[in-house]
């Protein structure tokens, strides 16, 4: 009958943890383990977007027929890896729940079997009536049990940061921290990171500069209790009434005065209207100075009105961009259909650990369908990131790392790369 | 960006498309005529598409043997550019046309005015005052169009407001989501049905949608506000309805749920417990009976999350319907690779009206998508379901699908009714 790991309990003391009851249970069978075999699910090695907890819980759940109905057993171990032990239970009905867990991470590369058909990094299989297999699999286990500590105090102090990230943001305290934020002074919480035209063994060339607010210091100003983060809708809401009061801080710039173009985040909806238009007044000629970021769920939300933003924008000489990609979800839409001045792609650090042939070749060829001159590589925060970006053809990088070298080449010594 | 990308945007208006072909006129402009029908000083009443399109339609002839090209501007005016060749068809044709508008005081009147009703041009002769007419009208079209837009902030608000109320606030959201948790919502529950529909307009029932009605729900619960004003309060609002609607069809109470349905849910819910418990309490039996629908902003705004939640619903047997797209959304998406089951279009006059260019888009975007998957929703009239059915679409739901139905319901009676009368 089932028997389940504890570490979901999270306050597991260490010889109660999940690990240490999978190494009770294995001393137990370990003279008689006929008819037993193990499963190990590495769901640690997922894409950090796909190990959320309720995708992690969902998996779980997969479980719970053949737990029911078999001698079968599941642990939960404390870096997210599932193992299962069964006894006497046909192979294939064990593979068809793995396979369905499987394919909830269908788009994850983990769960991709490579030609061979022979490395399967999803899921591990040992023979425990075998004592090569057994040793093997206790092994791995005991060194995850001796990690699990080390993660167990890591989770906590992540626990404790996220109770600090406040209550979530209801609809009941919604219209007070937006007539906050109407009120509040945010002129000086503006900064900028530079987006650079980068060639491979040349300086850079500044594209543009993006002006920004981040939420997260005006969440410390007009709500440090609260975690604004906590419903999109929400928070969404809250950037609008923000565009605004940046258009009202830049509509005092003299654009004259400014040498390198900036570029802006805006909703839509703050595009189309009145205090977009006043600032309009106040860049004058100077249109080809300002970029205009949009982001990818304001384009779906009403692609209509983006159409019309961004073709009243681009008549009056403003360039657009859309933000908010990130490399998977290229392989779902068109980007060119945007007829955007730029796309902004954000790098994360998995992109570099896939190094399939398959991989880059399908990234190439969709920078290059995208136009190479519109696209930027954003959240680049070391050089490796500026070189995997050079290698799959883009030229315009933005982030930390590129924020370094900006000043770097701006102070006269120009770095090759 | 790359250059491929001019044709994407916004479509070209005839204007500019006049003024292109105007351009490209030049070099072989000998032996060519043009003819610019005023239909723009006829009365309103007379200039309506249907008129214009009657007279536009009397050019067909000509222009498919490629002896001319016709373009209409938005002040309803005709261009017909043409080969001298045929001078004499078309003078009888606009001969044709003017009979069309003969009660109309720009022709029963022609003598007490100064208005032509045509004037000709010799492309040799006179091109550079067609070109300068042209390009007048090109830009005098690019200007209004910019005023609409600069219009749509404060005049669409104020239309918005005389028709749906105060723009919902986050107070009155607030407000609404607490009264909705203990309200009774079963009596603003809807269904419409999704059917195939035949040549002879006859209905097939496919599934139907179960829906809260916002309509009602305004009316009953905030009458004088639009609670869909602001899009993202709308879409955190739809949050607390999902759950309602789940709990509703748990205990089953009120609202009937025989045959296939389908019902709209964020995937945030779907990966709540909410729907677990939903799931729990479903007969497996009845999942592949169940559609479920996703907005396409919330797709898009968390695309591992709707991939995640999408393998997780279709591997325990439901179906999983794109809901609120539009044409430009679809040519914008890789349909196949985002694998969901159905897809809804929403209906727009616009389709129509957007002649050929658009025609063409849509062609391409069924032949993607499939007609067995693609729904054609919001059909308000029969238009609607002509046209859908002349490019092939077969799935259709909207008021009048509705009508179609409850038309088809009396006729079956009326069948059955004689048919006993004759058993007798």
């Amino acid at each position: 009958m089932a028997e389940w790991g504890t570490a979901s309990t999270g306050m597991a003391s260490a010889s109660s943890s999940s690990e240490n009851l999978l190494i009770g249970r294995l001393k137990r069978i370990e003279n008689n383990a006929s008819g037993y075999f193990a499963i190990h699910i590495h769901l640690s090695q997922l894409r950090k977007g796909n190990r959320q907890s309720h995708f992690i819980q969902i998996a779980t759940r997969t479980f719970d027929t053949l737990i029911e109905s078999h001698d079968a057993s599941l642990f939960e171990m404390t870096n997210l890896d599932l193992v299962l032990v069964c006894r006497n239970i046909d192979v294939d009905d064990v593979d068809k729940v793995i396979d369905k867990v499987r394919g909830l991470f269908s788009e994850d590369p983990l769960t991709e079997i490579d030609e061979s058909g022979f490395e399967d990094n999803f899921a591990t299989w040992y023979d425990l009536s075998n004592s090569e297999d057994f040793a093997s699999f206790f092994s791995v286990i005991a060194d995850l049990s001796l990690e699990a500590d080390r993660l167990q105090a890591e989770m906590e102090s992540q626990r404790d940061r996220e109770k600090a990230a406040g209550e979530p943001l209801v609809s009941a305290n919604l219209s007070e921290i937006n007539r906050k934020l109407m009120r509040s002074r945010i002129a000086d919480l503006l900064q900028h990171q530079t987006c650079l035209l980068v060639r491979s063994g040349g300086a850079g060339e500044v594209v543009f500069r993006e002006h920004f607010v981040s939420m997260g210091q005006v969440r410390e100003r007009i709500a440090p209790d609260k975690n604004l983060f906590a419903s999109p809708w929400l928070f969404q809401y809250l950037t609008e009434t923000l565009d605004r009061r940046i258009l009202s801080v830049l509509s005092e710039w003299e654009f004259d005065e400014v040498e390198e173009p900036i570029s802006l985040n805006m909703n839509v909806s703050t595009i189309l209207s009145r205090d977009f238009q006043a600032f309009h007044k106040a860049v004058g000629d100077h249109t080809d100075k300002v970029v205009v970021e949009m982001h990818i769920v304001d384009v779906f939300a009403d692609t209509k009105n983006y159409g019309y933003a961004r073709d009243s924008l681009q008549e009056r000489g403003y360039r657009v961009l859309v933000d908010g990609l990130d490399p998977m979800s290229l392989q779902f839409f068109d980007v060119s259909k945007f007829a955007a001045d730029f796309v902004k792609i954000g790098w994360n650090q998995s992109l570099q650990e896939e190094d399939g042939k398959g991989q880059l070749e399908e990234m190439k060829e969709i920078i290059l369908s995208a136009g190479r001159e519109s696209v930027i590589l954003g959240r680049v925060d070391t050089e490796k990131a500026v070189k995997w970006g050079l290698g799959i053809g883009v030229s315009r990088f933005q982030g930390f790392f590129i924020d370094r070298l900006a000043e770097v080449a701006g102070g006269g010594r120009k770095k090759a790369l | 960006m790359a250059e491929s990308n001019g044709n994407q945007r916004n479509l070209p208006s005839q204007e500019n498309l006049l003024l292109d072909y105007i351009h490209r006129l030049e070099g072989h402009k000998k032996g060519r005529r043009v003819v610019h029908i005023h239909l723009s000083e006829l009365r309103p009443f007379n200039r309506r598409d249907q008129h214009i399109r009657m007279a536009a339609n009397n050019f067909d002839a000509l222009i498919a043997d490629l002896h001319g090209q016709l373009f209409t501007m938005k002040n309803s005016d005709i261009f017909f550019i043409f080969k001298e060749a045929v001078l004499g068809d078309v003078e009888t044709l606009v001969q044709k046309v003017k009979f069309l508008f003969d009660d109309d005081p720009l022709i029963a009147d022609a003598d007490k005015h100064n208005l032509p009703f045509a004037t000709w041009y010799n492309a040799d002769d006179d091109f550079e005052s067609i070109l300068n007419l042209v390009q007048s009208i090109a830009q005098a079209e690019k200007k209004r169009q910019s005023v609409v837009r600069a219009r749509m902030d404060a005049r669409a608000a104020l239309k918005a407001k005389q028709q749906q109320g105060e723009p919902m606030t986050p107070d009155v959201l607030s407000r609404l989501e607490s009264a909705l948790s203990r309200a009774d919502l079963s009596n603003l529950v809807r269904r419409q049905f999704i059917c195939n529909v035949d040549s002879k307009m006859v209905p097939e029932q496919l599934f139907s949608e179960l829906f809260i009605s916002i309509k009602d729900l305004r009316e009953t619960m905030l009458p004088g506000v639009n609670v869909t004003a602001n899009r993202w309060l709308f879409q955190h609002l739809t949050e607390t309805l999902d759950k309602r609607m789940l709990s509703m069809l748990t205990k089953n109470d009120g609202v009937s749920i025989s045959g296939d349905i389908s019902f709209n849910v964020n995937i945030a819910t779907l990966l709540s417990q909410e729907f677990q418990i939903y799931d729990d309490n479903v007969a497996a039996s009845r999942r592949g009976t169940m559609i479920i629908e996703l907005q396409k902003e919330d797709i898009f705004s968390n695309l591992p999350s709707y991939l995640f939640a999408r393998e997780m619903v279709q591997d325990k047997g439901y179906r999983v319907c794109m809901d609120g797209m539009t044409l430009d959304t679809l040519a914008m998406i890789n349909f196949g690779r985002l694998g969901a089951d159905l897809c809804k279009l929403i209906w727009h006059p616009d389709l129509v009206d957007g002649g050929e260019v658009v025609h063409q888009m849509l062609r391409g975007v069924i032949e993607k998508i499939k007609p067995e998957k693609l729904i054609l929703c919001r059909c308000d009239n029969r238009e609607a379901i002509d046209f859908g059915r002349s490019l092939g679409i077969n799935l259709f739901q909207g008021r009048y699908v509705e009508n179609l139905i409850a038309e088809d319901g009396r006729r079956r009676e009326l069948l059955r009714l004689k048919r006993r009368i004759e058993r007798n």
